[in-house]
């Protein structure tokens, strides 16, 4: 398992789309950090939520964790490589298994790196604005963390809908489509229901407190949850 | 052997069997060994995207060499591959059978085949038609017999004599069909006509090939 999660490793680190989707997100949130960090009124800054929303604009490397745990999977359906990756490791649960591990590793440096990058732009434009920051030690430690968490398991997210799609088209269409549309709408017109999505879960597990989300302890849960449910899934031991 | 074709475009071939020799817990030394043995070092650290056909050929060659395997099944190995390149790969099954291991070969193209194999299996419509060496193959089945004798008029008719059949060939030569070389040179001994050449031509592979597979069309 140890051997196949480093040989997971190695197809992410060969390839330069792997290098590509971390520009990417860097580029994303250095936009994003800026605008949302310069441009929103001092007025709407000033609650420990709205700095939330600011000081987390990392979660944004969700997206590409998840986008790189998606082409661990699909590329390998796309090029023909998951051939030789079975017949070398005939066990399919290991191989998925280290997928899953892989790409969680690699969430987790998407997450270091991308909310880094965001806290460092938030804060420096609250500072420069002169706006006093609210978020307390603890509250601060738990955005930090829970959004590198939920990062990581987005790439988890990425590995288990790509086991079972396989397309790669079809799996980042449809990722996309989900975390930007339909958890949204589920979220505004049925939080009860909207609030389990892996996105709000991990809203919560950042310690994002509007509306009807949940405790960031069960939002961690519920993410941890759609992990194991779509790793479980029995379609991604199917044979190829 | 894997399909040619299964590689990341976007990652070295080095890279790719080491994704591979990683899985296994194989040392990345070995990596290196194979791609010495398929003579692919030097490309390496390109991307499999720029490797021409009989790279790629190799590359999958390599890829099944990796766990240092005493059997190996290859599907039109030489496919792609350029004719020094098909030389290559001869030579290097050869040598690797020569160290008392087994490649299969499945292949169409015939003539190749039988510059590089000992033992022939032929399936036709799913069954094992003929399972040989290819010197029996090829010598029982119409086989064939090339003389060349200063006197090819009365060795047709000393054969003629002995139910053999036989056309004229180029020049001074003679074939004479269904029969082995022992017997035309006995013949032309008792009728004592002089010999300058004689050779047995065993059909090409892909006539008995075809004399096989056709008997069993329904």
């Amino acid at each position: 398992m140890i051997a196949q999660t480093k040989a997971e490793l190695l197809k992410l680190r060969s390839t330069r789309t792997t290098v590509g989707l971390v520009l990417g997100m860097l580029a994303l949130i250095i936009l994003f950090g800026l605008l949302a960090g310069l441009l929103t009124h001092a007025r709407s800054l000033t609650t420990p939520e709205d700095q939330r929303g600011l000081l987390g604009v990392g979660s944004l490397s969700g997206v590409f964790s998840a986008l790189a745990g998606v082409l661990l999977v699909t590329s390998e359906y796309r090029f023909g490589t998951i051939r030789p990756t079975f017949l070398f490791t005939p066990r399919r649960s290991r191989v998925i298994g280290a997928k899953l591990v892989a790409s969680m590793l690699a969430g987790l440096v998407f997450g270091v790196v991308g909310e880094g990058l965001g806290f460092a732009i938030g804060y420096v434009c609250l500072r420069a604005r002169g706006i006093p920051i609210v978020l307390h030690g603890g509250a601060t430690a738990l955005l930090l963390l829970g959004t590198v968490a939920g990062v990581a398991l987005w790439g988890a997210i990425g590995v288990g809908v790509a086991a079972i799609v396989r397309n790669q088209i079809g799996t980042i269409v449809g990722l996309l489509a989900w975390g930007f549309i339909v958890e949204n709408l589920l979220f505004a017109f049925v939080p009860s229901v909207g609030r389990l999505t892996p996105g709000e879960a991990g809203n919560a597990l950042s310690g994002l407190t509007t509306d009807h989300l949940l405790s960031a302890a069960a939002g961690g849960a519920v993410l941890v949850g759609w992990v194991v449910v779509l790793a479980m899934s029995p379609r991604g031991y199917e044979r190829p | 052997m894997l399909e040619a074709t299964d590689f990341h475009p976007g990652r070295s071939g080095r890279d790719h069997l080491r994704t591979l020799s990683r899985a296994v817990g194989l040392p990345d030394s070995r990596v290196d060994e194979v791609l010495g043995l398929v003579e692919l070092r030097d490309a390496a650290g390109r991307r499999v995207k720029g490797y021409s056909l009989g790279m790629r050929q190799r590359l999958g060659l390599a890829t099944a060499l990796l766990g240092d395997p005493e059997l190996l099944v290859l599907d039109e190995p030489a496919n792609g591959l350029d004719p020094e390149g098909v030389r290559w790969l001869r030579d290097f099954l050869r040598a690797f059978a020569s160290e008392g291991r087994t490649v299969l070969i499945s292949s169409h193209v015939l003539a190749e085949v039988a510059q590089t194999v000992d033992q022939v299996l032929i399936i036709s419509r799913g069954r094992l038609v003929v399972e040989s060496s290819l010197e029996q193959l090829t010598a029982r089945v119409g086989g064939s017999v090339r003389v060349r004798t200063p006197q090819p008029a009365q060795l047709a008719e000393a054969l003629r004599r002995d139910q053999i059949e036989t056309t004229a060939g180029s020049d001074d030569t003679l074939l004479a069909h269904g029969t082995t070389s022992d017997r035309v040179g006995d013949v032309a001994f008792d009728a004592g006509i002089r010999v300058h050449e004689l050779v047995a031509e065993g059909s090409s592979l892909e006539e008995v090939f075809l004399e096989l597979t056709s008997e069993r069309e329904p």
